[in-house]
């Protein structure tokens, strides 16, 4: 049987413990090694995050809800999945800024601001110290459960539970203050708690082993018992939990993961290698499941073994039941472990709160620095520490009374959660205003204070029982857990819906329509673009007429004048310059003095402090067009070599389309040789063989040889036409376009072409040979309203008459023999002039249409036999049109047979002033 | 002759195409960059991973009656993929190798 005293010894001997590893720590840092290097210890103290809460309530938790326990560890499960990309940044950013609180965080990011830290502060101490005061209260009642047992007189909890807030404060003042700069980590503590996270492990897990293989034969033993119960089996299969507040545990959890202060203190301050992180972000949420694996076993085999004990002594009372003292010991020291490392590292981290952001500013305001100076920092901590602590113990002897370990710690931790629209709002939102923080931060801890503390003190002596059922005054809408008629939801979920939408409304909402001040406006950059590479140029902060000796006096008393004059020397030396010479601080001595002393009395402090020797530097007109030329002569630079680029790849992009056309044209000057080649040589085989057979048979026949004479004779003039075609078009081809602004002189009427001369002239000299084969060539009458203007084109005549022979030459050639008909026409259409050639033969199929004006391109006649002519003509004839701006095409023609169509710009439409303007409408 | 202009060319993405590619191009990151990048990612894919492994309808969905290996289904379930979701993200967080010597 364990004696009260044993077990008080014991207890002590294991506070002992802590300390001796604490002043071991401390002493190896003193001597220059590293004793926080390995990131194993940043992951364990990291555990910190669990506390009595885990240890006893996880398990009292499940005896009545099942897995309601797990969210508040998922939460920083997934917190560590965004570890590495989100808390990074915060990291990074407290580094750079010396920040050394969750409260200084939020106050330096919105301009250094003292209100905000003094509001963030009280509303962080009333929303952790309950939590706080559960721990004290977890240690005190494990006390009793263990001399219950014992049956000896139980000392008082009170007692009890101030003689533990006593030593864990003077644990905290020991390894916790030791330093001024609250930068340097201390190393000591952080080792001591690292160590208690593993102690807390082990008696976890021994107890679990016990459990399930010690009092069962297995896990599967255990939950088959515990299904024989119907009322476990719920438990266990979860399936007759609603969701409840899953979703929003989850959510506060994360939050509270990351913005408890005692989580930023070990995550953030004492922070010695951003890499640690990357271990962290796995290791702790093993650690998690590793102590939460056998929460639920633990809780079934407490149901099982029934007893009246309350379910949070779960885990001491199934040992002692058995009869297994040693075990309830070590899961006592467990308990403890437990609750002393959140003790500590709460009271340290909420006390440089109290000092830096609600005792300093105010004494800065009431005295300056000289009255803060006398009522030195290190002292200030001290006291908020023993204050802290005892805020805890009085809140654990006098309020806290039967709400469990799980509520009271859920409802901290939606206070945390209300940080988190002014945190992470702050890194990624350069334009969140002071403002903004102001009103989300105040309006969300007013409507968490409404919805889930206040309506725990009803029926106490301060409010009625009432207020919960039928709101204040009777007020339906306003009933605290059914805030304007939202009913059907869990208190929490309920508490949170209200106060973060309250919150990121106002937040969002002030800061879109209140400006920030120079200081926030500088600090929002430095916050958001913590991670980028080049530090954005920056407007000096402060002006550069402040005495050095002042600066120096005033790190002095803050920081200690060893410590001021180590720094200061550290920067002279790195920046090459001589502080004995200079007699002025220039603007960026001042601002690293100011982040000198924010790692003593936080960023807002800092500034105030700093501002009663050094003025604040304004922007002036003039430094403001400096800034704007800078940055736009940046611009113009960036610009200039946008626009480079972009006419580069114009000219690229013009190269390549010059070459492609280059290569097209390639292509077909080959295709036009080898097909010119062939078409020289058919003639030219042809009178070679004919020659031959002239020349070999000299007895041959009159009839024979004059018949072979005349096919030399035309295919030598076959030849011939074929070469004046070539030639023509070689010419045609060398020639540009008529140029119809220049070559065409509005003065010269040699220029200008009537259509219908062209077409009468090509009628008279077509007309006799066509009868001889029985064609008829006539022309049609103008198709267009008598007394409209002559068609006239401009350009040359003899080119266009060429145009028309060859139409009329190449209609007749289609044209069957004694009935066939050709007519040319010429008309005014609104675009210009039109005319062409009809003839009635065979007509041009659809498909060949376009391909006809190609060189050498011939329609067979029927049979398969080639027509005479050099399939030269529609080419010639199409470039010319070209070169005259116009175009031709093939349709088919009203009685069958092919139309030939020319169209020309007029000539009164080139030159207005040959003819006077003709309104279009009329011509058409 | 046809007139050989404007035929759009489908061959070889023309350089004027994506101007904001190329630019990215030429101020691409270094390596170590773009796999801080890529970690980013699978980080937040990792997370919401998580957030619908146990905030969504899947977890309603392992909370049965029955039981797997004599454990509940859901104990299975929710430790089973925490623990998943914890390999993965060890995975992912590992120190980048030294760079191979050449």
């Amino acid at each position: 049987m364990l004696a009260p005293a044993t077990l008080v010894a014991i207890a002590l001997a294991y506070v002992g413990v802590l300390f001796v590893i604490a002043w071991l720590g401390d002493r190896r840092a003193a001597a220059g090694r590293r004793p926080l290097a390995h990131p194993w210890i940043y992951s364990l103290s990291l555990a910190v995050y669990c506390t009595a809460w885990t240890f006893y309530g996880s398990v009292g938790r499940a005896a009545s809800d099942g897995y309601g326990f797990l969210p508040v560890y998922l939460g920083p499960t997934l917190g560590c999945a965004l570890g590495w990309v989100v808390y990074r940044k915060i990291l990074r950013v407290a580094k750079a800024e010396r920040v050394v609180s969750i409260a200084d965080f939020v106050a330096a990011r919105y301009g250094k601001s003292t209100g905000l830290g003094a509001v963030t502060t009280i509303f962080l101490v009333v929303g952790t110290v309950p939590y706080l005061a559960l721990q004290l209260k977890a240690v005190s009642s494990s006390f009793l459960v263990l001399w219950q047992e014992t049956r000896f007189e139980p000392m008082a909890a009170d007692q009890l539970s101030l003689v533990c807030a006593a030593l864990l404060a003077l644990f905290a003042i020991l390894f916790g203050t030791r330093s001024v700069d609250l930068t340097d980590q201390h190393a000591g503590l952080v080792l001591a708690i690292a160590f208690e996270s593993l102690v807390k492990l082990v008696a976890f897990l021994a107890l679990g082993v016990f459990v399930v293989w010690g009092l069962y034969a297995g896990p599967a033993d255990l939950f088959a018992r515990a299904a024989e119960r119907p009322e476990l089996v719920a438990l266990m299969s979860r399936a007759d939990t609603g969701e409840g507040a899953w979703f929003g545990i989850t959510l506060i959890s994360l939050f509270a993961f990351w913005f408890l202060p005692r989580q930023f203190q070990v995550a953030v301050v004492e922070n010695v290698d951003e890499r640690h992180l990357r271990t962290s972000s796995w290791l702790l949420p093993l650690y998690l499941l590793v102590i939460n694996a056998f929460v639920l076993p633990i809780a079934l085999a407490g149901r099982l073994a029934g007893g009246n004990a309350a379910a949070d002594t779960f885990v001491l009372s199934l040992p002692l039941a058995s009869g297994h003292q040693g075990l309830a010991v070590l899961v006592f020291i467990g308990g403890l472990s437990a609750a002393t490392g959140m003790i500590i590292v709460e009271s340290l981290a909420l006390s440089n709160m109290v000092a830096n952001d609600l005792v300093l500013p105010l004494l800065l305001r009431r005295t300056g620095p000289e009255g803060a100076y006398r009522f030195p920092l290190l002292i200030s901590r001290r006291l908020a520490i023993a204050g802290v602590v005892l805020l805890g113990h009085l809140y654990a002897v006098s309020v806290a009374g039967g709400a469990s370990l799980v509520t009271i710690g859920l409802i901290s931790f939606a206070a945390l959660a209300q940080l988190a629209p002014a945190v992470l709002g702050g890194i990624y939102w350069a334009g969140a205003t002071r403002k903004g923080a102001f009103a989300g931060i105040l309006g969300g801890a007013l409507v968490w204070a409404y919805t889930l503390p206040l309506p725990t003190l009803a029926g106490g002596p301060l409010l009625s029982a009432n207020f919960v059922e039928q709101g204040p005054f009777g007020i339906d809408v306003l009933r605290p857990y059914g805030l304007f008629g939202l009913t059907g939801v869990d208190p929490l979920s309920h508490s949170l819906l209200w106060s973060l939408l309250t919150n990121l409304l106002l937040f969002v909402g002030v800061s879109s329509i209140s400006r920030q001040s120079p200081v926030e406006e500088r600090q929002a950059r430095r916050f958001v673009g913590a991670l980028q590479r080049n530090a954005v140029a920056e407007v000096p902060a402060w002006r550069s007429d402040t005495p050095l000796a002042a600066v120096r006096g005033l790190l002095g008393r803050f920081v200690g004048e060893d410590r001021a004059d180590r720094a200061l020397g550290a920067w002279a030396e790195e920046r090459g310059v001589d502080l004995e010479r200079e007699r002025y601080a220039d603007p960026e001595l001042l601002s690293f003095a100011e982040r000198l002393l924010a790692g003593t009395t936080g960023a807002a402090s800092a500034h105030v402090a700093l501002a009663s020797v050094a003025s604040e530097h304004v922007l002036e007109v003039g430094e403001v067009v400096d800034l704007l030329d800078e940055t736009s002569r940046v611009l113009a630079a960036s610009r200039d070599l946008e626009e480079k680029s972009h006419e580069l790849e114009a000219a690229t992009d013009e190269l390549r389309r010059v070459n492609e056309r280059l290569q097209e044209l390639d292509r077909r000057k080959d295709d036009f040789l080898s097909t010119m080649a062939h078409e020289l040589r058919t003639p030219l085989t042809s009178i070679r063989a004919f020659a031959e057979i002239l020349h070999d048979n000299p007895d041959l026949g009159l009839e024979k040889r004059t018949e072979f004479l005349g096919i030399i004779s035309r295919e030598n003039d076959r030849l011939t036409r074929l070469i004046h075609g070539l030639l023509d078009l070689a010419k045609l081809e060398a020639d540009g376009p008529i140029d119809r602004e220049g070559a065409i002189d509005p003065a010269d009427p040699s220029r200008a072409v009537a259509i219908d001369e062209v077409l009468d002239e090509a009628v008279a000299s077509t007309r006799q040979l066509a009868l001889a084969r029985g064609i008829d060539v006539v022309r049609a009458p103008h198709a267009g309203p008598a007394g409209e203007g002559a068609p006239i084109v401009a350009g040359d005549r003899d080119r266009l008459m060429q145009v028309v022979l060859n139409l009329v030459s190449n209609a007749l050639r289609h044209c069957p023999e004694q009935t066939g008909r050709v007519t040319l026409h010429a008309e005014r259409v609104s675009t210009g002039v039109r005319f062409g050639v009809s003839d009635n033969g065979a007509g041009v199929p659809a498909a060949e249409r376009e391909r006809i004006f190609e060189r050498f391109r011939q329609l067979p006649r029927e049979g398969g036999v080639r027509v005479e002519g050099a399939g030269l003509g529609l080419a010639i004839s199409r470039r010319i049109v070209e070169q005259h701006g116009g175009r031709i095409w093939v349709e088919e023609a009203a009685g069958g047979g092919a139309a030939f169509l020319v169209e020309l710009p007029a000539w009164d439409l080139i030159t207005p002033t040959a003819e006077g303007p003709i309104p279009v409408g009329e011509t058409a | 002759l046809k007139p050989l202009a404007a035929k759009p060319s489908t061959k070889a993405p023309s350089p004027a195409a994506k101007p904001a590619a190329r630019q990215a191009a030429i101020t691409a990151p270094p390596d170590d960059r773009a796999r801080e990048r890529r970690r980013a990612g699978r980080l937040a894919a990792l997370f919401l991973v998580g957030v619908t492994a146990w905030c969504g309808p899947l977890v309603h969905v392992a909370s049965r009656r029955e039981t797997l290996f004599g454990l509940p289904l859901v104990f299975l379930y929710l430790f089973a993929s925490w623990a998943t979701l914890i390999v993965l993200l060890a995975r992912v967080l590992r120190e980048p190798r030294e760079p191979r010597a050449d």
